[in-house]
Formats: structure tokens, sequence, C-alpha cells
């Protein structure tokens, strides 16, 4: 199953900052460095009308979703998300929009029908760290956790998270000891947005079990530029839904000694849902 | 009424004691959720509960404490427990107060302690009472009219059944949006090696009279012990006895997945269709899991989501499947005790016959 594109390395990273971007939703871009800096609302419009066929659908669901407010805002909108929509399948009338955001504040329960997505949670959730965003996803989809529970060992990530994800190399242990309990050491290339943002090679430690029930990896990545960045991912059965898995991934970053900032938080954001659905959820 | 037929499918040899078993419960249940037999003379005659006198004779002919039929201790604690809550005045209270005595009489090691026993319960025949009402307001979590001693309960409790191995939380019931959710908790005293495969949806016959088929869709049956991994769709055939004229079936297809780990056995189920269309939503699962840091212990965990097409039937939904759930968990328990099975799970050869002849699908 194909889930990802396959373009050159630039453009992929001027979609991924265009898709970051439409969770920063900014229309003038200031105070940044040239490395991680977001491109403007107007430069995110552009680009996804002009690479809508060339995006994994639920990443486009997700920007074009974030997007709603700004398109809501003014009437007429100032930038036209319409052909977006119709290419997702939830177009219609300006209102008909309204009315479905209105009702449904998450996009993926606008791209529910689309996906078999049963169940959702989302939320920034506190940590007692201050200085820590956390954040988690809920996904129940369904599709068997057979089918699914490979995507939560990091070593598969770079097959369906290609944006954010370069190979990755086993160290000290052969590739295919994963399952039952294993821990293991890797390298891996780490992509995160930004117009000039260059891949990083991070080292990841995952902890996985797999078992009748699912699967689960609980990872920390280092050699990132953030203090701290760890995470759980589990899939597992649903519980009275037979042929339903649930899909739980959190992740926590420490940014640095102060409290992490607004577009900090979204690239989080960003990253968590964007990571999540491309495991997930078929092109 | 939609839905009454006999109960043709039904294992012929047993079927008069099944059906009188689930008479009795609905008689029992019908008046804790909806008042005395009296208030239900809006319901259609064929949905109207035995008298609990007729209830208490049933239960009386079913249950002998010294004889093979005495893994319905469960069953019958419930019943006249749940009378007692209601404030049943019998008729005839010799024989109520007969199968009160019954009903806390421990399930005697052999035959021949089983007379030992129940002379001995003689000398405190006034407890009985006290105790069912008691243990109905656990089990129920009825908040009942009479002030006990709770110490000397306690000590009644102790002395008459030593040897409880199930304890049995209230089932909770939850109202959303049309659907009821109906949540069975219990801990019991027992290996999970020992019950996993009751957990196996193609062996729930065995637990309760309830259930009249429980089969894979080609009609693959389960076996004693039987507890490897499957999913799939299951065949299940559901009874209600509204009382002796009339019943109630339900044939329902589940898509179910069973799993079995180290620690747990678990069954996911949801409906695909009832033949009769009467069904809008059953799902839910049935969960064995040893307790962490006792292993002794077995956490089972029911829950169901439910909603009729009927109004009528979604009224009785609450009496309906805390009656089923009671007796789902009830006859699991009646697996873990020593008496019934060995500690690999296997029957004793005094319980089998009992045990197997009545749930064995015909």
């Amino acid at each position: 199953m194909g889930r990802g594109i396959d373009t050159v390395d630039q453009s992929r990273q001027e979609l991924h900052t265009a898709l970051w971007s439409s969770f920063v939703k900014l229309e003038e871009v200031n105070g940044f460095a040239a490395e991680n800096a977001p491109l403007s609302v107007k430069e995110v419009v552009e680009q996804l009308n002009d690479n809508m066929t060339n995006i994994p659908r639920p990443l486009l669901g997700i920007a074009v979703w974030s997007l709603l407010p700004v398109y809501l805002a003014d009437e007429p909108p100032l930038h036209d998300l319409a052909s977006l929509l119709d290419y997702l399948g939830i177009g219609g009338s300006r209102d008909a929009v309204k009315a479905t955001y209105d009702q449904t504040k998450h996009p993926l329960v606008a791209l529910a029908r689309l996906y078999n997505i049963v169940d959702y949670s989302w939320n920034l959730a506190p940590h007692p760290d201050r200085n820590t965003a956390r954040a988690r996803l809920e996904l129940c989809v369904l599709t068997p956790v057979q089918d699914l529970q490979e995507v939560v060992f990091p070593s598969e990530w770079p097959k369906y998270s290609r944006y954010f994800w370069g190979e990755t190399t086993p160290l000290g242990a052969s590739p295919d000891d994963r399952p039952k309990g294993a821990s293991r050491r890797m390298t891996g290339d780490l992509r995160l947005p930004g117009k000039k943002a260059k891949p990083l090679q991070v080292t990841l430690d995952v902890d996985a079990t797999l078992g009748g029930l699912g699967a689960k990896s609980t990872y920390e990545i280092k050699n990132t530029p953030f203090a701290e960045c760890r995470g759980t991912l589990e899939a597992a059965k649903e519980l009275g839904r037979p042929g339903a898995t649930r899909i739980t991934h959190e992740r926590s970053i420490r940014f640095g000694p102060q409290p992490p900032s607004r577009p900090q938080v979204e690239m989080l954001a960003y990253w968590l849902q964007a990571d999540t659905v491309s495991l997930v959820l078929p092109d | 009424m939609r839905g009454l037929r006999p109960a043709r499918f039904e294992p012929a040899a047993d079927r008069q004691t099944r059906t009188q078993l689930r008479r009795a419960q609905w008689a029992t249940y019908f008046p804790r959720f909806f008042g005395s037999v009296q208030s239900g003379d809006r319901l259609p005659s064929g949905l109207i509960p035995e008298s609990l006198d007729e209830t208490t004779d049933i239960l009386d002919q079913q249950y002998d404490p010294a004889a093979p039929n005495r893994g319905r201790r469960y069953l019958v604690r419930r019943c006249v427990s749940q009378m007692l809550l209601c404030g049943h005045r019998p008729r005839r209270p010799d024989t109520f107060g007969q199968l009160m005595e019954k009903a806390v009489q421990p399930i005697p090691e052999s035959s021949s302690t089983g007379g030992q026993v129940a002379t001995a319960l003689q000398a405190r025949k006034p407890v009985a009472r006290e105790f069912l009402v008691r243990w109905g307001e656990r089990e129920f979590n009825v908040p009942g009219p009479y002030r006990l001693r709770a110490a000397s309960i306690a000590k009644a409790v102790k002395e008459i059944d030593p040897g409880e191995r199930t304890v049995s939380l209230p089932t909770k019931i939850i109202h959303d949006g049309g659907a009821f959710t109906f949540v069975k908790e219990v801990g019991i005293r027992q290996n999970l090696a020992v019950v996993k495969w009751l957990v196996n949806p193609l062996n729930w016959v065995w637990l309760g009279e309830f259930f009249a088929r429980t089969d894979r869709e080609d009609g693959t049956r389960g076996s004693w012990g039987d507890h490897t991994e499957w999913a799939g769709v299951l065949a299940e055939d559901f009874l209600v006895s509204w009382n002796g004229h009339a019943m109630h079936s339900f044939k329902q297809k589940l898509k179910v997945d069973y799993t079995v780990e180290q620690d747990l056995a678990r069954t996911d189920y949801s409906l695909m269709y009832e033949e009769d269309d009467q069904i809008e939503l059953n799902q839910g699962f049935f969960q064995a899991k040893t307790i962490e840091g006792s292993p002794e212990w077995i956490h089972g965990h029911m829950q169901k989501t439910l909603k009729f097409k009927s109004s009528l039937l979604n009224m009785l939904a609450p009496a309906i499947f805390s009656m089923f759930l009671d007796s789902k968990a009830g006859a699991f328990g009646r697996f873990v005790d020593p008496r019934v099975v060995d500690e690999r799970g296997s029957p004793t050869s005094e319980s089998y016959e009992t045990v197997t002849a009545a749930r064995r699908p015909s």
C-alpha cells in the first residue's frame, strides 16, 4: 500500500514546510531564522493548490482544515480554498463548509468517512514540566491490528512518513530482532519543516513489544535541536469492536530552557498529526 | 409479537429445565426493575412474568445443594435475594423458608458431608434471610429497608460460605443516545489457564440458560477446554422466557475476535445482523485477566452496548441484560469451583455429566 510521495528532496521540503505553515497560519512571516521559517498563508495556499495531487490526501486534509478559520473569517475569503475542499470531497457552499467546521472542529472528523475513522481524540495535554509541550492523538480505524501494528516500529516509519523520515539504520542489532519486547538503538534521517531546514541524523532508542492485542513502542529521539523528545506509539485491538484498531500516539518535546512558543507548539501539533495519519491512513 | 417462536433449536433433553430457569430469573428481575407484577398490567399478556410463589416452586424443584445440580446455587441465591429485596410476602412461608435455607447452604465437599452441613445450618435458620438480603444488597447495590447487624452477618457469611471464590460487583447500566451499556465485573479466585476457554465465544453456550446456540457460521462447535484464538462470524441464538407460555428468541450473527495472551483472554464482538431485524446495535467484549500481583485471582469484565428496534424491548432491556450478565457471570463462576473442575480445568468426574449434559448443544 503506497502511502506518501516520492518527489525530489527540495520540492518535498517545500511542501513539508507548506503543510506545517498551515498550522502556524501567519499572514506575515517575520522573526524566524531561515532554516526554520514557515510560509505565509498566501504562499501556503498557492503551494497546496499547485500540488494538491502530489500531497497525500490525509496530510492535505489536516492542512486545509487547519486553514479553514482563515478561509471563513472574511467575506469574500482572502484565500481561496474551494478547489482544495472539492478535491478532498468536503466542499460545497461556504455556508455548508462553515456549518461542517462549526460542528466538527477536528479535521479527522471531516475526513472520517473517507478513511473509516470511527473515533478520534486530540489534545495538547499539559505537561508537569512547563517547558515541555505534549500532544496526544488517538484514532480508531476499521483496519485489523495485524495490518497496522508494524507502523508502531520506528524502523518502518520511513516507508510511510516520508516527509519526516529518511532511512533508519539499526545500531548493534540485526534488522529483524524488532518485536517481542526488544530494545534497540538506530540512527535515522529526520526532516523537520522549514524553508531551509536540512535533514538531521538522529538517534532513536526504542523499546518495543508485540503481542496478540497489538504492538507498542516507546522511543526517545536524540541529537535533535530540542533538549528532549520522547514518545509512545501504540496500535491495539479496539475493545468491543472486532476488526478495528486504536492508534494512540503521544509525543512530548522540551524545546529549551523556556516554555515553548506558539510556533513551536504548532510544530509539535503538525509533526504528531502528520506523522500519525501518514503511518495509519492510506493516501 | 414478533420473534415469538418455539425453542426448537434448544437441546431437547433439557429444554424444560432451561426454560424454567429462564422463567424463574425473569420473574425475579422484572419486579426489581419495574415494581410488583401488578404494574405489568400494561404489558402484552405474553410478557407478564410468573408469580413469585410459582417461581419459588420452580427453584425449589430445580435446586438441591446436595445433588449434582448444586452449581445452580448462585442462580437461586440471586433469585431469592431479589424476591426479599422486592418485599415478597410468600403465600406458603414454609416453602419459601426452605428455599432460603437451601440458597445459603454451601456446596458440600462430598455427598457424605452434605447432610452434616445441612444439619449444622438448622441452628442458623434465622440468619438465612438476613444473609440473603445483605448478599443481595451487595450484589445488586440495592439500598434495603433492613438495618443489618453488620458484624454478626459478616461472621455468619464467613461461617456459612468460607469457600466463596467469586466476588461480583453490581451491574452498571448507562443510557446514552437511546442505547444501553451494561458493565459487569467479577473477581474470581482461579488461575486463568483453567477458565480462558470459556471466554471463547464458541463456548458461551456453556454459560447459562440464555444461550441456545453459539457456533461458527459454518456450524462448527466449541468443545470443553478449546481456547484456540480465532476471528470470524459467530451464530448466536439467545432466548428469553417471559413465563410458562411465551418466549422470545434472537438469532444473531456476530463478528467476533477471540484473543488469548499469557495473562488475558478476550472476545470482542459486534452485531452484523439479527435474522428478524429486532436488534439495531449489539457490541461489547468479554475479558478475563489475571490481576497483577495476585496471580490466583482473575478480573472478569463484561461490557455490552445494545439497542433494540422495539421501544417495548428497549424499556425492558435494563432488566433483561442485568439478568443475562448476572447469569453469565454466575455460570462463569461455576467453572472455577474445584468441585466442578480440577486444577487443569478438566471437569471432575462427579460434575462432568451434570455440568455438561445440560449445556451441550444438540
